[in-house]
């Protein structure tokens, strides 16, 4: 009944050219405050060096590319959390709204496209901060100041397991890249389905940003636990506990020296993470909204029993 | 008849259902006030927000400081200091969502006296514990939002303390341990003992922000008896909450100094006791100190559960009988 109910609130949306500001706002904004970040902490920190440091433009071109990464990936971060509820109040908003559910879902991650290209354009500010630090330190320009050990182990991995270091790579960036959409559909979906189940209409929207926020409690604590349970038993099984003799202690890869099968490990154990968050942000939204359309057929055929 | 005996059984008390009319009344008494939809509904998303910032924040900057030497000790570090953030985000929270029930649950028997309409209410054919357990678990509902929000950060903060402990003996205590020291300590199952207190405690611990909830509210609502406007019975149930809160912690403390005093540095070391007394004992086995301590741990935290229990049974026997002689 609710799919096929006509839409009214098509001709009750605002003009064209206030819409599409408020609607892509949230890009420039995101770049902007960026920016003026960068430059702030760029200009504050890393201004007098310390007494031992020989070479300054080093000490200071490493120290200010560090924080910059910081500060990006923090506001990234941000920004990302703020687009996961957003999303998840604009699906209660659809559940409120009338006619055809896909549309209306549709209709709400519309809205938030601006605020994921916003998300993904700090992504990629942070991808140019980190591609400009490597590039720098692989072309040894720096001393060990900024990590040179990790970058000749990066450059020795990409020499000896480069299919590996690759595929990796390529995971991660695809969930960088393409993650605030699937962020935005996954939210949405979640909003609606928690606004399915809500008692009442002004229950609606909270129990939305309680579900979202729930989801993303629980998926930090899933990374925690999930990553030290695998690295204790990864320990457990490469450095077993003095003088007892069990089990034979596998490598992880024959013939890898220690810190390389670290490092490659950290970045298998990384792509496999961001390989499993996005494979559950495009399973899972068709599972929300079929729940959500069950509770709503229930709730209409409640209903028209009640009449 | 056995079937309808159990359904019976697991149903809801008739004052603890949506259709009972004084727990509609509760319920829907304030209408439509947005400070109080923000405290109803804003309490879980507000500690869901904070708790999964803060745990983010934490772990990753605890982690990212040592991953680059040793990714063993950075998930070490990122969990203790996850675990310590918790706590701290726990305490304020409870502490926030302690006074929120206490508000909450002081002005339901002390509005109906200012109003004039607890005369009325009294006779109904619903009984005075009905309508005071009525109104209990309404104001509960309420709030509920809290206390799911609550609960899941003891939950997290459990499952990561669980997680570091796992951490701390397979790779620090076990670790250094010698194959013969290790059959030893199984053998005399000296660590028995321990693990039977730890999970009492875990036991407690987990259950408390149930308890600590319902006894909020169980304390409010005998302030409200005490006062015939809402304003006055606020503040008495926040001043009882208080005395109640520097009292147990006062209690708990000195409990816990004397008994550790008596049994770690007396009794287990006789030989350094302060008190002379036990200097005339013999120093007792590791099996004995394992035992006693443990078992002097685990009648404690049952002692200080009972004590909470009984409380919330006494708080709800003074609103039922000071309810009784209330007019009005």
């Amino acid at each position: 009944m609710a799919e096929n109910v006509r839409d009214a609130s098509e001709s009750t949306q605002p003009a064209g050219l206030r819409r599409f500001l408020s609607v892509g706002g949230c890009l420039p904004l995101a770049v902007l405050v960026a920016l003026v970040l960068l430059a702030f902490v760029n200009a504050v920190t890393y201004v007098r060096p310390p007494s031992w440091i020989d070479d300054v433009a080093e000490w200071r071109l490493s120290g200010r590319l560090l924080v910059s990464f910081w500060v990006v990936a923090g506001l990234q971060l941000i920004a990302t959390w703020i687009l996961g509820l957003s999303g998840a109040i604009a699906g209660a908003q659809a559940h409120n709204e009338t006619g055809d559910l896909g549309r209306r879902l549709r209709r709400a991650q519309w809205r938030l496209v601006a605020a994921a290209l916003g998300v993904l354009a700090l992504r990629l500010l942070l991808l140019i901060v980190v591609l400009t630090a490597v590039g720098l330190v692989a072309g040894h320009v720096f001393n060990p100041t900024i990590d040179g050990w990790l970058a000749s182990r990066l450059l020795q991995l990409s020499r000896r397991y480069a299919w590996l270091g690759l595929a990796s790579a390529a995971v991660i960036g695809l969930h960088l890249l393409i993650g605030p959409f699937l962020r935005t559909r996954y939210s949405v979906a979640l909003g609606l389905w928690a606004a399915a189940r809500a008692r009442n209409d002004e229950e609606r929207a909270w129990a939305a940003a309680s579900a979202r926020l729930m989801a993303g409690f629980a998926g930090v604590f899933g990374l925690l636990w999930g990553g030290a349970t695998i690295v204790l038993v990864w320990a457990s099984l490469t450095d077993p506990i003095l003088d007892w003799h069990g089990l034979p202690t596998p490598y992880f890869l024959p013939s890898a020296p220690d810190p390389l099968s670290t490092i490659l490990g950290v970045m298998l154990v990384t792509a496999l993470i961001s390989g499993c968050i996005t494979a559950g942000q495009i399973v899972l939204p068709p599972l929300f909204r079929a729940l959500a359309m069950r509770r709503l057929r229930a709730a209409d055929a409640g209903a028209e029993s009640d009449v | 008849m056995a079937s309808t005996t159990s359904k019976r059984f697991l149903q809801r008390p008739a004052w603890a259902r949506p259709e009972h009319p004084v727990f509609w009344l509760e319920s829907n008494r304030n209408g439509r006030s947005a400070v109080l939809s923000l405290m109803r509904f804003g309490c879980l998303p507000l500690i869901l927000a904070v708790g999964g910032l803060v745990a983010m924040g934490v772990g990753t900057l605890a982690f990212v400081q040592e991953a680059a030497y040793n990714v063993e000790n950075a998930f070490m570090t990122s969990l203790a200091a996850t675990v310590g953030a918790l706590l701290i985000v726990q305490v304020v929270a409870g502490a926030a969502a302690n006074i929120l029930m206490v508000a909450q649950a002081a002005p339901l028997i002390s509005g109906e006296v200012e109003l004039q309409s607890w005369g009325l209410l009294r006779t109904t054919t619903l009984t005075l514990r009905e309508i005071v357990m009525a109104k209990l678990w309404a104001v509960l509902n309420q709030l509920r939002g809290s206390l799911l929000g609550l609960m899941a950060l003891r939950a997290a903060s459990t499952g990561t303390a669980l997680l570091f402990l796992m951490y701390l003996l397979l790779r620090d205590i076990l670790y250094y341990m010698s194959q013969a020291r290790w059959v030893e300590t199984l053998q005399e199952q000296i660590w028995t003992p321990p693990t039977v207190a730890a999970l009492v405690f875990l036991a407690w611990y987990l259950v408390q922000p149930v308890l600590q909830f319902v006894l909020n509210g169980a304390v409010g609502m005998a302030a409200s008896t005490f006062a015939r406007s809402r304003g006055r019975a606020i503040a008495i149930a926040l001043a009882t909450r208080l005395v109640l809160w520097v009292s147990s912690i006062i209690v708990n403390v000195g409990l816990i100094y004397l008994l550790g005093f008596l049994l770690i540095a007396n009794w287990s070391q006789p030989q350094y006791a302060p008190i002379e007394w036990f200097t005339q004992f013999s120093q007792p086995s590791d099996q004995a100190i394992s035992f006693v301590l443990s078992g002097t741990a685990i009648l404690y935290i049952m002692f200080v559960a009972l004590l909470q229990v009984g409380l919330l049974a006494a708080a709800l026997t003074i609103t039922q009988r000071r309810a009784r002689r209330l007019g009005g």
